[in-house]
């Protein structure tokens, strides 16, 4: 059972080995973006499940038109909201409050960072921060998208994205900083 | 400043967007753990399901019997009051033509009957031919509240038988240049991925939209329920008297009806059919011949038992339809009747056993009251109902009204004694196809996403007349209370 399509009938079909096969595909893309969103392993792991669930119970509903793995993915993000709508209370930051970024140019360091350093940067900022980063920046939501997602205004949104940017910028300077160091006082 | 953000924000989704990172091993084994726990829930939500429905049915059969004996016990407590009135009817051999006896009888008759009964047989006597009347009009007459009427006509005279009358918005949405979205992100991320991201969100919008307003869908639905069932007639050739007796008479019957059905939902409205199964009867306490030409043998057709003499038949009929017997099932062999004799001086009513089995000496005797004669219908219904929901929330309340082709699948004419069904024959003269129109108000709670428990009263009116060729258009209608459970597909 190699075809998505046939696994995908089998799972609607509630035929559990259509459903492992399934996991096995796609839970490693998953699995990463639960835990883009969410804080710690243990959070995303709860997501990941309850994602599965999810996409198990409405795989009835996917019409057909669109790809497939990015209704997933969708799903699986709309679980991390939920998840961190019940769990935290986003809070409202007045638009005024938003951050100039440094106007450096790190265009030749960035190039080498890794993807985990780039994932564990995320995962330090604050809930809301990552959640508008990773919605905005990433799965490019519009900010009114992420106001009505996330029940806060559109300037929220925009600070938070702004917030979020500084703040990632900082850890990425810091993290070369450092680089640096080591590298010279070798 | 805008280069500089865009950077960071592609840097990021340059390298997380497709990042692939293995979970946990024990995760699909707590997946795979909840998906079977699921299962088992799903069975028991079924298996409670099947317990609700079969609470429900024998609920409604208790119910059901428990009417259908009320009816019985205030019968026969009528009737032993009658019968301490009416010890000498009591005589299993009164199939004599003796005068004496039967003008004994018919005193006694008189003397309850005789102020209720002229106004009928004047009336009545409009429809016998005069030479009939003058030789012998037999007339029973329901004396209380509760006694049917039944005509009794000769076959080879005939003298009785008067001739007479969703997803749409998702694939247009899907096809919207994502324009807007565009201008709204960094400029470098690729049209593909605006559009791919417009698209997917919006089929899962769509599906959340789905899921929270079920704008569109189908339900299966079943149901079950107690009817009651009567009828309203009308006659331009009866008199109101002999109507209002009818009425009086002929009792309708608790009976039941349920099927199966499938429902659209669009939005508040719904458009429902099936096919539902429905019984319609009444039962007649009291049986007279109308006419009995020739000789005063009262003879039935239900007497007609093994070694009965059958010398002639006659039809029965009451509003409903005519009896028409079925000389292979075993029958009730004697009957006795009520009537009204006169001889256009005087009258004689009376109360006589017309007809006794030499081999079955069992005294049937509808007028005693502790015996009917029942007549059921069977319907198949196929409906074709429009709901509007005035209330749609996880409880429901909606208005439905309809037509419905109704086909009877049978009838049947039973003599009911005492608990005790003697199958009589079918009813003849009534129409195979019948239209009815039915109205209800329907109350749901929505016990889970996808099943609703209802109940429906409904009142549901023939809109022609069920029988034909009789001098008495029938009207059907029953009152029901209807309980089921829909299932959304």
């Amino acid at each position: 059972m190699t075809n998505i399509e046939e696994i995908r009938k089998g799972c609607v079909a509630g035929k559990l080995k259509a459903q492992e096969e399934l996991y096995r595909m796609f839970s490693a893309k998953l699995y990463a973006i639960c835990i883009r969103y969410a804080g710690n392993a243990d959070d995303a792991q709860d997501v990941l499940q309850d994602g599965f669930i999810k996409i198990f119970q409405k795989m009835h509903q996917f019409s057909g038109s669109g790809s497939f793995e990015g209704w997933m993915k969708r799903i699986m993000i709309n679980t991390a909201l939920e998840r961190y709508r019940s769990k935290y209370h986003l809070h409202t930051v007045h638009s005024d409050d938003n951050v100039k970024l440094e106007k450096h140019d790190e265009n030749d360091i960035i190039d080498n960072i890794s993807a985990n350093e780039l994932m564990s940067f995320i995962q330090e900022l604050t809930p809301q921060y990552r959640l508008v980063f990773n919605m905005y920046a990433i799965e490019g939501y519009s900010h009114k998208e992420i106001a009505e997602e996330l029940s806060i205004s559109e300037g929220t949104s925009k600070s938070n994205l702004s917030r979020a940017r500084y703040i990632l910028q900082q850890r990425i300077k810091n993290y070369f900083s450092a680089e640096r160091k080591i590298i010279m006082g070798k | 400043m805008s280069r500089m953000k865009n950077q960071m924000d592609s840097l990021f989704r340059e390298r997380l967007n497709d990042l692939e990172i293995a979970p946990p091993e024990n995760s699909w084994n707590e997946i795979s753990g909840r998906l079977k726990n699921k299962r088992k829930k799903k069975r028991m939500f079924f298996m409670r399901m099947a317990a609700a429905v079969a609470l429900l049915i024998a609920t409604s059969f208790i119910l059901y019997t428990f009417f259908n004996q009320t009816n019985t016990q205030t019968a026969i407590s009528g009737s032993e009051i009658k019968n301490q009135k009416q010890e000498s009817f009591a005589a299993p051999n009164l199939y004599d033509n003796n005068q004496d006896n039967v003008i004994e009888n018919n005193n006694y008759a008189s003397s309850r009957d005789k102020n209720n009964t002229n106004n009928l047989k004047n009336d009545r006597n409009r429809f016998i031919p005069a030479d009939i009347q003058q030789e012998s009009i037999a007339q029973v007459v329901g004396k209380n509240k509760g006694e049917a009427i039944l005509y009794s006509s000769d076959l080879s005279n005939d003298s009785f038988q008067i001739k007479e009358k969703n997803r749409k918005n998702k694939l247009a949405l899907a096809n919207e240049p994502p324009l807007q979205k565009q201008n709204m992100l960094p400029g470098f991320i690729s049209d593909n991925l605006v559009s791919q991201h417009s698209l997917e969100h919006h089929q899962y919008e769509e599906m959340e939209k789905v899921e929270k307003t079920r704008k569109s869908y189908w339900e299966f639905m079943g149901n079950y329920g107690s009817v009651y069932s009567d009828r309203l007639i009308t006659s331009t050739q009866l008199g109101p008297d002999e109507k209002a007796a009818m009425n009086a008479a002929e009792s309708g019957l608790n009976s039941f009806g349920g099927g199966l059905g499938l429902r659209y939902n669009l939005d508040r409205w719904s458009f429902e059919s099936g096919l539902f199964y429905s019984r319609f009867g009444q039962s007649n306490k009291q049986i007279l011949t109308e006419s009995t030409p020739y000789n005063r043998n009262y003879e039935m057709a239900i007497n007609k038992g093994i070694g009965a003499i059958a010398q002639s038949e006659y039809l029965v009929n009451n509003s409903l339809g005519v009896i028409a017997y079925n000389s292979s099932t075993e029958r009730v062999t004697s009957l006795s009747v009520n009537y009204v004799q006169s001889d256009g001086d005087h009258d004689y009513s009376g109360k006589e056993q017309v007809m006794n089995s030499p081999v079955d000496a069992m005294n049937v005797r509808l007028s005693d009251a502790n015996s009917n004669i029942i007549q059921r219908i069977h319907f198949l219904e196929i409906p074709l109902m429009v709901r509007y929901k005035v209330i749609d929330e996880k409880f429901i309340m909606s208005l439905s009204g309809g037509f419905g082709a109704n086909v009877v699948t049978g009838s049947e004419v039973v003599f009911e004694q005492q608990n005790d069904e003697k199958y009589v024959g079918k009813i003849s003269h009534i129409n195979e196809l019948n239209v009815s129109s039915t109205f209800g108000i329907g109350f749901g709670y929505k016990i889970h996403s996808d099943v609703t428990f209802h109940i429906e009263p409904s009142v549901k009116v023939f809109l022609n007349s069920l029988n034909h060729g009789l001098p008495v258009n029938f009207y059907p209608y029953q009152i029901g209370i209807f309980t089921g459970f829909t299932y959304a597909l």
